[in-house]
């Protein structure tokens, strides 16, 4: 019983039977000829989970004999975006200061390039959606593509220098859409001249596939699994009715490549369980792995996966998982049990792949509010004393402040009393309390439903008035039920904050964030009635049958008939808080709201995909908006310095890097269905003028 | 009908030409790369709404009639805020234009009619 909250390193292992250990959620380490491609991955993990329970870790042996490498400093001494939040922190934070807030205005666009990577679903293929970030490394910009292609071009003029094309299936075998977030850099720490694979790049696919590839020529990694592709999904053998689909870049810290995998939400009760694999760079041998969920209870529930970045602070030895829900989503009577590790923040020693503390900010989670973006590691200030910090943000739209050394609160995290429903779902045990934070405030006031916007009642013939009548809410938490048009939630799986997370500036100790307000309902329905009703989903949005589960779901963004938003604007803001003392420094409305083209006035803001990044020459640079607009701000004022168009959402965080003297601002406009049905292929790197 | 037919209206031609001007730029929206609005349902509805503000200003210099001056004037409202709500400023512009042109048309109109009588 894991409730409250923290699992501290040393109480975890000094309590760790072998049965405590699994039910925390086991972090396994293997011998170095452990096959990396092993058929029969049944007995690979089965072999995994029997060492997890004597905690058994030979990982340290092992690394002893490699080259030692220093451990990158939460705030790199140079400019560094080598991975997908720029650095292993998370903080999206460029030391460059040749763009700054004296001529952000100054900006324009240097080179843009169309992958040909792009579907708008209307043909063949199923439509893209693309939300890489850039990497620089190795003098490079690394970029991957929805179709699983990987691009080496020129930082400053964009010229291809090499492609990899992985040949995956362009088919959405988990995902409604073909989906990719980019590349993951890994290099060796004392490289060996003239050999290959030195420095590499990795790209996930849908199908469960982890490409190697020579940085230096885009040539597969021969050593690496099957002749430069890893096979993911031999490690997919319990409940497995999809494969691992590689969407998010791995996270590589050191010897390190650490993946997690996304799914096929709200299709299914069991499902694959949640997992978390680490593998030598070189030849993609697995070095340990994380469960997330407890041994005796993983056939009858499933996911609590990691489909997001993850953080590392590689001075701890320690990686971030950012875990998501159990399944099915949206009904929990099938796993009552505890789950300690699911919608949760846990570190792991990056070494052992051991769990050292644990934080899960849902309870029992029927609503999917997945932990959907790396946790921002941030060293503050609070009351005199320095914290070594993270921020998890969240869909909920609360924002959590724990010690990342111990999982402890910076500020209280409360647990309150929550609804417990209105007894119309059988089979469940709902949470009594859940946790808040005291501070920073909710993004997003939850306390009771949000005002209806009068025009979009008013064109709706009272449509929306007779909507939020019908849903029923008791406050954050309020339980999904069959009653009514179902349950009221502010926000649902649309967030809140997604998966652009948090950006940090170390200078000033600002932390920003976009968020989402957006009103959804959830509506469960008796086996024999959705099989009656079902009428299609679309991009988290619609009709999910939850099979094996009593009860079949719809999930809906309350409109009225022409789709305006029932609710009172803003839709989506930019928030920049204080972190010395939690308070919000200013936040205003971000981007305009579109539809058939028409924008709504910037006043009412935007939904937004995607997240800021922040310079030391105090500006945030962000796209996330309906609009497809790239913007600068002042981080110390929120005032628009600078605006341009690319070619859809840009649903990604922008990559800041300086490549033989000029800072380069880099945004990919890919879209996301999600926002408007409006995909594209773009690149779009700005610069002053010379 | 043929003594108002064949008298010169300024008005209305300028009505006329800035509303095509304004389908003009709409379809040059619609169809360039980056706009913000390519592509989109919107740039068509101002485009053809545009299109018709214009014939609406023939027809009116056509005949001198009333009622295609109003309905101009109503249409060429509707498709300036729809082009406000698309952006669209140099189409507002011209819309504005547009309605230069019926106020001019309308005094002349009221000139011929105190002249007849």
């Amino acid at each position: 019983m894991i409730r409250t909250g923290t699992i501290a390193l040393a109480a975890a292992l000094a309590a760790a039977s072998p049965a405590a250990s699994q039910d925390s959620g086991s972090g396994t380490a293997v011998t170095d000829d452990q096959p990396a491609t092993a058929t029969g991955g049944g007995e690979v993990v089965d072999t995994l989970l029997e060492s997890a329970a004597d905690g058994s870790a030979t990982q340290e042996d092992r690394t002893q004999e490699k080259p030692r490498r220093d451990p990158v400093p939460l705030v790199p001494k140079t400019a560094t975006w080598n991975t997908f939040h720029g650095q292993l922190s998370a903080q999206k934070y460029s030391p460059l200061d040749q763009i700054n807030r004296e001529n952000a205005g100054n900006l324009e666009k240097v080179w843009e390039v169309h992958t040909g990577d792009v579907s708008d679903g209307t043909g063949d293929l199923p439509t893209t959606v693309w939300s890489a970030t850039p990497i620089y490394a190795n003098g490079m910009l690394y970029i991957g593509t929805p179709f699983y292609r990987v691009l080496a071009l020129d930082p400053a003029t964009g010229e291809e220098i090499w492609s990899f094309d992985s040949k995956s299936r362009l088919e959405a075998l988990t995902q409604p859409a073909l989906k990719n977030r980019g590349v993951a850099y890994w290099e060796a720490a004392e490289p060996q001249e003239g050999e290959a694979c030195q420095k590499i790049v990795y790209l996930g696919t849908m199908d469960a596939r982890l490409f190697a590839m020579d940085a230096d020529t885009g040539k597969p990694c021969a050593d690496f699994g099957d002749n430069g592709a890893l096979n993911v999904n031999q490690w997919n053998t319990t409940n497995d009715k999809w494969p691992f689909s590689l969407l998010q870049p791995p996270t590589v810290s050191g010897d390190h490549v650490i993946i997690g995998w996304a799914g096929n939400d709200w299709k299914y009760a069991e499902a694959p369980p949640g997992s978390v694999f680490s593998v030598d760079p070189r030849t993609g041998k697995l070095q340990w792995a994380v469960d997330t969920i407890p041994q005796d209870i993983r056939r009858q529930t499933g996911t609590a996966n990691v489909w997001t970045a993850m953080s590392v602070d590689e001075e701890l030895g320690l990686v971030y998982l950012p875990v998501a829900s159990p399944s099915p989503n949206y009904w929990g009577g099938n796993r009552t049990q505890e789950i300690p590790l699911a919608t949760s923040t846990t570190a792991v020693d990056i070494e052992t792949g051991k769990v050292v503390w644990s934080r899960q900010w849902v309870h029992h989670d029927v609503w999917d509010y997945d932990i959907n973006s790396a946790p921002t590691l941030m060293d503050i200030t609070v009351d005199g004393k320095e914290i070594p910090a993270l921020m998890q943000a969240t869909k909920m739209g609360f924002l959590f402040v724990v010690n990342r050394e111990t999982g402890e609160d910076v500020w209280p995290i409360e647990e309150r009393e929550v609804p417990q429903g209105d007894g119309s779902v059988e089979g469940e045990v709902y949470a009594k309390t859940q946790p808040f934070p005291t501070k920073p405030a909710p993004l997003l006031d939850q306390a009771q439903k949000e005002d209806i916007w009068w025009i979009a009642d008013a064109v709706g013939f009272g449509q929306c008035s007779k909507l939020f009548d019908s849903l029923s809410y008791e406050g954050m938490y309020t339980p999904p039920t069959t009653r009514g048009k179902g349950v009221y939630t502010f926000p649902d799986s649309s967030g809140g904050v997604q998966w652009g997370g948090v950006a940090f500036d170390p200078e000033s100790q600002t932390a920003v964030v976009n968020t989402s307000h957006i009103a959804q309902y959830i509506q469960l329905y008796p086996r024999d009635e959705f099989d009656r009703i079902e009428s299609g989903s679309g991009n988290e949005a619609g009709y999910y049958p939850q099979i094996g589960a009593p009860y079949g779901m719809s999930l809906k963004v309350a409109m009225n008939w022409l789709g305006m938003p029932c609710w009172k604007a803003p839709y989506g803001e930019l928030v920049a808080i204080d972190m010395k003392t939690g308070e919000v420094n200013w936040r205003k409305p971000l981007g305009s709201s579109q539809k058939f083209g028409f924008y709504m006035p910037e006043s009412m803001g935007s939904p937004t995909i995607g997240g800021p990044a922040v310079t030391a020459g105090g500006l945030i640079f962000i796209g996330s908006t309906m609009d497809a607009k790239v913007r600068a701000f002042d981080i110390a004022t929120g005032e628009e310095l600078w605006e341009d168009i690319v070619g859809a959402p840009s649903v990604s965080n922008p990559a800041v890097y300086e490549h033989e003297g000029r800072e380069y601002v880099a945004f990919i406009g890919g879209g996301n269905t999600i926002l408007k049905p409006q995909v594209s292929d773009h690149i779009a790197v700005y610069a002053l003028p010379e | 009908m043929a003594q108002h037919a064949t008298t010169w209206s300024p008005g209305a031609a300028l009505s006329a030409l800035a509303a095509f001007a304004g389908a003009a730029i709409a379809a040059i929206l619609y169809l360039t790369p980056l706009t913000g609005v390519t592509g989109t349902i919107g740039a068509l509805i101002v485009l053809g709404a545009s299109l018709l503000v214009g014939i609406g200003a023939l027809l009116l210099m056509a005949t001198r009639r009333a009622l295609w001056l109003w309905l101009t004037l109503l249409g060429g409202i509707g498709t300036a805020v729809a082009a406000a709500f698309l952006h669209a400023w140099w189409i507002v512009v011209l819309l504005a234009v547009v309605l230069v042109g019926l106020v001019m048309e309308r005094l002349t109109l009221t000139r011929s009619r105190k002249a007849r009588t």
